[in-house]
């Protein structure tokens, strides 16, 4: 199982190369190559985390070693639909990234299982398991905003370089920005709602912490670019700007609740 | 068997050469046959003509003869004096000649780097002989695979990504804003050429709606049922921008017909929906410092210059990557070449050697009165045998060296040594 996912990792490095490579060297080959080298790892990994379940009795929610795997495993998962949907060739290069720090950096962590759990409540699981989606959803939203605001530099700065043929168009990024946070929004609102549910029904309180208050903060951004555009048009690189430091805050965030634990 | 190329282009001859040497589609097909005639060393030939470029492309037997021969053609039939049609044109043979059709057809020797035209010329010019039964294995092999070599550089390659012209640049530039650009709207401020061809390709690419502003509204009206357009009043310039993703301008105004105050009102009722402003005028309609807007983009006519000139950059680099496709396929052709060339060749020296044997054997015996039946056909199976161990070592190296890269060079000296062209 480990096996399975240091192989997935490895499959991941593969291709994030390969997306990175295609990046400058624009083959087609590279690009489906590296594609195919992530669904590959990402079978693995979802092969790794159903026999893991099976020994532990319950999904990957046990300690920051099990996290990790399984935002990695969601960042991934986001990646190849939104790849498939937007059919963005540049995205991979960088997307693919953000997905195998994750995934190295829980190299760091101790394995261990914990198969004899109490049954953890209902509200917690439907917390962690929400707010994970939301972090892929908010990690694309992430990616199109970088390649976003350098394309847009490189329109306003009639800079026609590397960047100016190879990035995507603006619209289409823009595209992202909205669909990243249409879907990402509702999922953290709902998670943040189940955290506060499963809270105050073991601890009778609100629980509050620096990490809380930062993902709080995270949310609070969000919910602006959300309500800015929809209701003030706000687009382009003001959406895009926003997107990358909410998942600024959000990587900050989770640095520090994952640290907590 | 000798590839050749004799030709010229662009950039051996200037246009008073070229165009005096270009054979026009008409006359094509008794040019072939002409050539047929006057050339007996040529097996196969192809000829392409275009505005840039007029080239023979012939399998000879003799490759001095053949290209001393087609020269003389070349120059009866167009009335010029042997020595100024050599000035001008050049001769590739073998990998040249191959190397050289790859490039022609996937555009890497093209004026304008990576044009799409020239592939459909060469197709064409291919075809004329093709039907006139003037080519044969080599040459529709070459051409055949030329045609997919250029497909490939144009699918593996940004050879032919990004416009070269200032008027595509600005669709370029507008899908890069845009992204899908089905639905947009344009209007069009003042008239001319440029804007002209600007629509036209904006219009290719999806964009609905065409809004033309002038200072006469006649003259608007005008164009607008030439666009199939939409004429609307200059006053109302506030009103129709709002509606407006791509602003293409040019007029004669002295002064600025969009400022940055107006674009920046129009931004905001537009709900920051972006617009694309393309100003070709000078001196300029739109003020420059609307580009500092977000969401707005102007781009004046020396940017779209900028624009076409580093595309054109761009297409550079990528030809380096087709070139390095080019070598490798030039390397197959050649490969599949020799293959052809080595069976025919080896069963060639057989037959010469094998009718030297006979007629040696003949004479002898002739001169053998006493020999008997039996020894007869003794010294028939010595002979029989010296040849075939002198031969056996040739023909194994020549198998073997067929495979690599200089194996037409053993195939030719083998023939040379052997006199089997005589």
């Amino acid at each position: 199982m480990m096996a399975t996912f240091a192989l997935a990792t490895f499959c991941y490095f593969i291709g994030m190369i390969k997306y990175l490579l295609h990046l400058g060297l624009r083959n087609r080959m590279l690009f489906i190559l590296a594609t195919i080298m992530i669904a590959l790892g990402f079978a693995l990994e979802t092969v790794g985390l159903y026999q893991r379940s099976l020994i532990t009795g319950h999904g990957p929610y046990t300690n920051v070693y099990e996290y990790l795997v399984f935002l990695g495993w969601v960042v991934f998962g986001v990646f190849l639909v939104a790849e498939g949907y937007f059919k963005l060739t540049p995205l991979g290069a960088f997307m693919a990234p953000i997905g195998f720090l994750i995934m190295l950096v829980s190299f760091a962590f101790s394995p261990e299982m914990e198969p004899n759990l109490p049954v953890r409540a209902w509200w917690l699981t439907m917390h962690r398991t929400l707010s994970f989606l939301s972090f892929g959803a908010f990690s694309l939203v992430f990616a199109a905003g970088l390649m976003y605001l350098i394309q847009e530099r490189q329109l306003k700065h009639k800079r026609f370089g590397g960047w100016y043929h190879r990035l995507p168009p603006l619209g289409a990024l823009d595209d992202i920005n909205r669909v990243g946070i249409v879907f990402g929004f509702p999922i953290i609102t709902v998670s943040a709602l189940a955290a506060m549910i499963w809270s105050s029904q073991s601890y009778g309180k609100f629980l509050f912490n620096y990490s809380i208050a930062l993902l709080l903060a995270g949310w609070l951004i969000y919910a602006v670019l959300i309500t800015g555009r929809f209701s003030f048009g706000w687009r382009g690189r003001r959406a895009a700007a926003m997107g990358v430091a909410g998942y600024a805050v959000m990587i900050f965030a989770l640095v520090i609740h994952f640290g907590s634990k | 068997m000798n590839l050749v190329v004799l030709g010229l282009n662009h950039n051996s001859a200037p246009v008073e050469i070229r165009e005096k040497l270009s054979i026009s589609s008409t006359r094509l097909v008794e040019h072939l046959s002409m050539l047929k005639e006057r050339v007996p060393e040529a097996r196969e030939e192809v000829i392409i003509s275009t505005c840039n470029r007029v080239e023979i492309y012939a399998l000879l037997t003799d490759i001095k003869k053949g290209v001393a021969s087609l020269k003389k053609f070349m120059a009866d039939y167009h009335e010029i004096d042997l020595a100024t049609l050599e000035k001008y044109t050049y001769v590739y043979a073998l990998e040249e000649a191959v190397e050289h059709l790859f490039k022609v057809s996937s555009s890497l020797d093209s004026m304008v780097l990576g044009e799409p035209q020239i592939l459909g010329q060469v197709k064409t010019a291919y075809k004329a002989a093709r039907e006139l039964s003037v080519t044969g294995s080599v040459l529709n092999n070459l051409f055949e695979r030329s045609f997919s070599v250029a497909k490939r550089i144009r699918t593996e390659t940004g050879i032919a990504e990004n416009a070269v012209s200032i008027s595509y640049a600005a669709v370029e530039l507008a899908r890069k804003i845009f992204g899908d650009l089905s639905g947009k709207t344009t209007l069009l401020i003042g008239a001319g050429e440029m804007i002209e061809l600007a629509l036209k390709h904006l219009v290719a690419h999806g964009v609905k709606t065409v809004l033309v502003a002038n200072r006469t509204y006649e003259r608007a009206v005008e164009l607008a049922t030439k666009f199939n357009g939409e004429a609307v009043h200059f006053d109302h310039l506030h009103e129709e921008l709002k509606r407006c993703d791509i602003v293409i301008s040019s007029t004669g105004a002295p002064h600025f017909v969009v400022r940055k105050e107006l674009a920046a009102q129009v931004i905001a009722e537009r709900a920051n929906r972006p617009m694309f402003f393309i100003d070709i005028a000078v001196p300029r309609d739109i003020e420059p410092s609307v580009n500092e807007i977000d969401n707005c983009y102007v781009y004046d006519i020396d940017d779209l210059k900028n624009v076409v000139e580093s595309n054109l950059a761009e297409r550079a680099k990528e030809a380096a990557k087709a070139e390095e496709i080019i070598r490798g396929e030039v390397a197959q052709f050649l490969s599949w070449l020799d293959h052809l060339e080595v069976a025919p060749t080896i069963t060639e020296l057989r037959a010469k050697a094998e009718a030297i044997r006979v007629m040696e054997m003949e004479k002898t015996v002739r001169r053998l009165t006493s020999i008997s039946d039996k020894d007869k056909e003794t010294l028939d199976k010595m002979t029989a045998a010296i040849v075939n161990k002198i031969l056996h070592a040739p023909v194994v190296n020549l198998k073997k060296h067929a495979e690599t890269e200089d194996g037409h060079s053993y195939i030719q000296a083998l023939r040379n040594l052997f006199e089997l062209d005589k």
